[in-house]
């Protein structure tokens, strides 16, 4: 009998043992694999959170941006709280379901047609999404924009995947980046034809070709040191000619303006040899041979199709009879820009002839040949069009932690 | 029957003495069996732990590392300098993190916007903004930087074991290439500052 009870005390503690033993085992394999889990976890809402800053930077050139800081319902409503410009505070990301959480309004999320894009951030693959939110930088009122840079914050989060009585404390992998954008309107042209150079050379043939500027003037001449441009072009028009050049009620619609007294402020970037340099360095990586894209045209040549975009040449151009451009042409440096008699361009004409390199602007004579039947017409939305082509420039990215963010 | 119980009583004491002689016998083959195995058991655990130490510390390197060189560069269009500086075996950093507002205030001043990394003695060391070098990481031998292209950073490292293992008489050297993108360099078709 004494026997029988001692086998079953060592069984039940031989049982207790393997009990624990495996229990033990299941804990610390479980918590290794947690935190394996976690890295991985934590790289990929930093992966998430990197997608929403190319997401928005895709977005950023069609945005409006004062519309943008107002969201959908036009009134910005709050900067209460010090993580304001996050689309969600670090505490709440740590614990929320990412799946059916909601921003609580909608300043700075972006929206198209009268629907937010993002109501529920994005979804990535797997578990993660992806929260933004739009804010205007801190060296302005957070409600209005005028210097066109915004900044973007994009959240990861990937919900933890293991939480449950043995890990009551786990919380959900956060990410989140800032980026510091600038939207590009430097070639908002005021006219169709916009002209910079200390003199010009300029050729019309017939009277039948047209520069039409509608409300605004059809050519403006930009003065900032002494030039002749404007008798040259003046005095190369016949009486007739004169009528082809219309807009803002004038006959020829011709006026000549200092830069500072254009509307958009980033037109000044076009005075600096510097921002021209950096520009056409650029360009060949920002360039396409599709009817709709930028195109660079470095040693000119004959540019004889239709295009939706940006033309940007030097040397000599001409634009055939087939030439259909809406959006930009942008001829810089020497060489002639020449208009065959059925090229047409919808949108804007920007002309200037000064060196890239140096810092002081030195201006050199311009060319132009407007044959009969050509046309320039003035189109805003087709510009406008044009420059959502115009990558942001990026002036900032950073990883925002806990600590330090506000 | 005495004589009879006095040979079985001699017979059980020559047994037990061979018994036991035996036992013994066996027991010292288990045991040395025993401790032979234990003793090659912790020679490979030791090993192991070897290993898994410079392997860890290999791993860990571009999980500290990324949370500093990916920005690095950043507000760099609102000061003169260059965010990444690059000497073969040392690599400097410079990124406006944040300041007083929680935003770049235009200052190297804060902690961890003016790095410097290099290795030596093996170890990985890194002195942030005027301090003195302090060690990062261990194990780390060898610490090769290039850039192979505009935004783009490779960094080789290679760690060792703190001792020789036991039967290789070597280090066994890991090597591990790190490619970082740096993202404030990305190229902009406008300038950053015009």
């Amino acid at each position: 009998m004494r026997a029988r009870g001692f086998s079953l005390l060592t069984s039940m503690m031989l049982i207790l043992f393997m009990i624990s033993f495996s229990l033990f085992l299941h804990l610390r394999i479980r918590t290794q694999w947690q935190m394996a889990a976690d890295v991985e976890s934590q790289l990929y809402s930093l992966v998430l959170a990197e997608n929403g800053i190319e997401y928005a930077r895709t977005l950023l050139p069609h945005m409006e941006l004062n519309l943008l800081l107002a969201g959908l319902d036009g009134t910005f409503s709050e900067t209460h709280s010090s993580e304001w410009r996050n689309p969600m505070s670090f505490a709440e990301a740590l614990r929320v379901d990412p799946s059916t959480w909601k921003p609580p309004h909608d300043d700075g999320l972006p929206f198209y047609d009268g629907q937010p894009l993002l109501p529920g951030g994005h979804r990535g693959a797997g578990e993660g999404y992806f929260f933004l939110k739009f804010s205007n930088n801190p060296e302005e009122s957070p409600e209005h924009d005028e210097d066109h840079i915004i900044l973007v914050r994009s959240m990861g989060i990937v919900p933890t995947s293991a939480q449950n009585f043995f890990f009551p404390h786990l919380k959900n992998s956060v990410a989140l980046l800032e980026a510091r954008f600038r939207q590009e309107r430097a070639f908002s042209l005021p006219s169709p034809l916009t002209l910079l150079g200390h003199s010009g050379s300029f050729q019309w043939e017939g009277a039948h070709f047209s520069i039409e500027g509608k409300e605004t003037f059809a050519i403006t001449l930009l003065s900032i040191s002494p030039s002749t441009l404007y008798t040259d072009l003046v005095g190369s028009l016949s009486g007739s000619q004169q009528q082809s050049i219309r807009g803002h009620g004038a006959h020829p619609s011709i006026r000549e303006v200092s830069p500072q007294d254009l509307n958009e402020p980033m037109a000044q970037h076009l005075l600096n040899p510097g921002f021209w340099h950096h520009f056409l360095v650029q360009l060949p990586k920002f360039t396409d041979n599709l009817p709709h894209g930028i195109v660079f045209l470095p040693e000119g040549g004959v540019f004889d199709k239709p295009l939706s975009g940006i033309l940007v040449a030097q040397r000599d151009l001409i634009l055939g009879n087939g030439a259909q451009i809406r959006g930009l042409l942008l001829h810089l440096g020497q060489g002639k820009l020449t208009l065959r008699e059925q090229s047409q361009v919808i949108g804007g004409i920007w002309m200037s002839n000064f060196g890239t390199t140096g810092e002081k602007l030195k201006l050199g004579p311009i060319a132009l040949q407007v044959s009969d039947y050509a046309a320039i017409r003035y189109d805003q939305a087709a510009i406008g069009e044009a420059l959502t082509l115009l990558p942001p420039t990026q002036l900032g990215w950073r990883i925002l932690f806990p600590e330090t963010v506000e | 029957m005495k004589n009879k119980g006095a040979r079985t009583a001699g017979y059980s004491k020559g047994h037990t003495l061979v018994e036991t002689m035996i036992a013994s016998s066996i027991s010292i083959i288990v045991l040395a069996g025993f401790f032979s195995t234990i003793g090659v058991f912790q020679t490979e655990s030791s090993n192991l732990s070897l290993l898994l130490e410079r392997d860890a510390n290999l791993w860990l390197a571009p999980l500290l590392l990324s949370r500093w060189i990916i920005p690095a560069g950043n507000n760099r269009w609102d000061q003169a300098w260059s965010g990444v500086t690059i000497d073969t075996d040392r690599l400097e950093l410079k990124s406006d993190i944040d300041g007083p507002g929680g935003f770049p205030d235009s200052k190297l001043s804060s902690s961890f916007e003016a790095l410097v990394l290099r290795s030596s003695n093996s170890n990985l060391r890194v002195q942030s903004n005027r301090g003195s070098f302090q060690p990062l990481i261990k194990n780390i031998v060898d610490f090769k930087v290039d850039s192979k292209e505009s935004g783009l950073l490779s960094i080789r490292l290679s760690a060792v074991t703190d001792r020789p293992l036991s039967m290789f008489e070597k280090d066994l050297p890991e090597s591990t290439e790190l490619l970082f993108f740096l993202r404030n360099y990305r190229s902009n078709l406008f300038p950053e500052n015009p």
